[in-house]
């Protein structure tokens, strides 16, 4: 049997155009998503990671479709999200969701558990005793009691709220679910809980997640793939354990050295990223990561690298890629 | 309802306390008015009582025309309730429409709908409501919708801020992703946190009608003759100010007292759904 992929993002581009004075006249474009490529198998966890700001959270939007696309193409369970109608893209959402970063502002305060649960099932015009039925056993999945469903949001600690949170997205049975930083609003000692329940769920259920995250050793646990995206665009994408391993754009090697992993190994050997992530307003010539790379050249000021394939399901956007694996980045910095 | 005066009691409250009590017994005289006098009461003529002096038969003594000023107070509460009660409920509703859909959509139409109610409000509201009485010809209907009309602005504006932002909430987005509708999206999850907003500046903005409604029967663009109304009293009268005050004072002090008492119960309902004064709002 040949697999199709479940998800399959193409050349995806979210734009904001910038109004500005009495007149309302368009004085730039944020390019929040410029041009990402993505496939997400069944089953499959992929990670996309990368600083605040970078576009992560838009373009996990613009795949649910709650952002509308500048342009591109997103194609899930073989149809194309863009061409459908209104009452077809409806459909297609009992198949993919969101779990949200902050469960305190995703879930309606005026809203009992069992209304916010059960939303899904009246959305898709499903009968009382099907959706008490369901809330009863999303409720069970994500470690809940019944007598929860009578109460409101406010009434439960943040890890119990993401719960809810997760109960919600899984109304239906969906295959695919975005994650936007799940857990990164929960407090250490349940991030791991929330995690692990995600990971149960998985199993169990069979989903697709695309994980995103700012945190690249929290997703190294579990993604299967890990895409990292610097201002709009993918600049690495890799198996997890090869991204680990081997990080080959020179922005990977920052992310990692700036998050403290738990082992603490690696921890202060390379040096921080420098610099503030530039503006997307007016984004840097040549490769967009150049003013904080330490290993730019003139190539890198002049011309923007394309997404190059390194082998073995690795691409970085890096003309250096190669050399800087080489030599373990220990490559004399460009401009010393 | 219970809530609220409960509230008002202990936080001790008593100005708005006693708003509500005033409202109540105007609100009750309103109602009941054909319980206590009848029509013919306040409007009859019998210019042998004219301009007489308070008395156990005239309470409030007789205007010019020699009609028991009581029986026109008590049925021109009964106007100014309905002018002021049916205005500010239909420009609530318009409001709530033209805000509601001018911030939940961002276009070109809903851009310049709002602008034009900015242009609306850039007007004195009397000045609006002359306008559209001028247009419409006088009388309780034509009054109504004048001030109904030259209010909606000042509740599309109102709402729309809050749906503005309200409609970016993560919970919203949530609802969106399984699939709800626009529909759905304003009407349970965005509309709802308008309640107190719309109760507050729904108090406010009756005290703002009866004054208006009043202002307008002053000039005599309201419920033509024999109709009693406040505002037309009080011009009717206004040449014996100086005579017989009590005739020019009855229906000043009515007035005065009934925009007072709306007043401090909107001050009191604003002070209730804040949740930091309270401690009991949404959040």
């Amino acid at each position: 049997m040949t697999t199709a992929p479940l998800l399959e993002v193409e050349g995806l581009q979210v734009h904001y155009p910038v109004h500005r004075g009495p007149l309302q006249r368009r004085v730039g474009t944020v390019r929040a998503v410029d041009g990402v490529d993505l496939t997400l198998a069944r089953g499959e966890t992929l990670a996309l990671v990368g600083e605040s700001g970078c576009g992560k959270s838009t373009l996990g939007r613009a795949v649910l479709r709650l952002e509308e696309p500048t342009a591109g193409r997103v194609a899930f369970e073989g149809r194309d999200l863009g061409a459908l109608g209104k009452a077809e893209l409806r459909d297609a959402r009992r198949r993919m969701r969101m779990i949200f970063q902050d469960p305190q502002a995703s879930l309606n305060p005026r809203f009992r558990v069992e209304d916010i649960v059960g939303e899904a099932y009246d959305i898709h015009g499903l009968s009382r005793q099907e959706r008490a039925a369901g809330v009863r056993e999303l409720l069970a999945l994500v470690g809940l009691s019944p007598e929860h469903a009578r109460r409101f949001p406010h009434e439960f600690s943040g890890g119990q709220r993401q719960r809810i949170g997760i109960a919600r997205a899984l109304a239906l049975h969906p295959s695919f679910v975005v994650c936007d930083e799940p857990v990164s609003a929960l407090d250490v000692s349940v991030q791991a809980q929330v995690v692990n329940l995600l990971l149960e769920l998985q199993e169990k259920l069979g989903l697709a997640y695309l994980f995103i995250s700012h945190d690249l050793h929290l997703v190294e646990f579990f993604a299967d793939r890990v895409a990292v995206m610097y201002l709009g665009r993918i600049v690495e994408t890799a198996p997890a354990k090869a991204l680990y391993r081997r990080p080959r754009h020179p922005y990977t090697r920052a992310l990692l050295a700036a998050s403290p992993s738990l082992d603490g190994e690696g921890h202060h050997r390379r040096a921080p990223l420098q610099g503030e992530l530039p503006s997307p307003l007016a984004p840097p010539p040549g490769c967009t990561f150049h003013p904080r790379c330490p290993f730019a050249v003139d190539r890198c000021r002049a011309e923007a690298p394309p997404l190059r394939d390194l082998g073995d399901g690795v691409a970085a956007r890096c003309w250096r890629a190669e050399e800087i694996e080489a030599t373990g980045g220990l490559l004399a910095p460009a401009h010393a | 309802m219970i809530a609220f005066l409960r509230f008002l009691l202990l936080t001790g409250r008593w100005f708005a306390l006693l708003g509500v009590g005033v409202i109540a017994l105007f609100l009750l005289a309103a109602v009941c008015a054909p319980l206590f006098f009848s029509w013919e009461e306040a409007t009859r003529v019998n210019l042998g009582d004219a301009l007489a002096a308070p008395s156990a038969a005239l309470p409030l003594g007789a205007d010019e025309m020699g009609r028991s000023m009581v029986a026109r107070l008590v049925w021109g509460a009964r106007v100014s309730l309905l002018v002021a009660g049916l205005s500010v409920g239909v420009a609530l509703i318009a409001g709530l429409v033209i805000g509601g859909l001018c911030g939940f959509y961002e276009n070109r139409l809903t851009f310049v709908t709002m602008r034009a109610m900015d242009a609306i409000i850039s007007f004195p509201r009397i000045l609006v409501a002359i306008m559209l009485i001028t247009i419409l010809g006088p009388g309780i209907v034509s009054l109504t919708l004048a001030i109904a009309i030259s209010s909606v602005p000042v509740f599309a504006r109102l709402f729309r801020g809050p749906v503005l932002s309200l409609k970016k909430r993560d919970y919203v987005v949530a609802a969106r992703s399984l699939g709800a509708g626009d529909g759905r999206l304003l009407f349970r999850h965005v509309m709802p946190n308008l309640t107190a907003l719309i109760v507050v500046q729904g108090s406010i903005s009756l005290a703002e009608a009866v004054l208006i409604a009043s202002g307008l029967s002053f000039l005599g663009l309201g419920p033509q003759p024999p109709v009693p109304e406040w505002g037309a009293m009080i011009a009717q009268s206004r040449s014996h100010l100086m005579s017989t005050p009590h005739v020019v004072l009855a229906p000043g002090i009515a007035l005065f007292v009934f925009v007072l008492a709306l007043n401090l119960v909107g001050d009191g309902l604003r002070d209730f759904s804040d949740p930091r004064a309270s401690g009991t709002g949404g959040r």
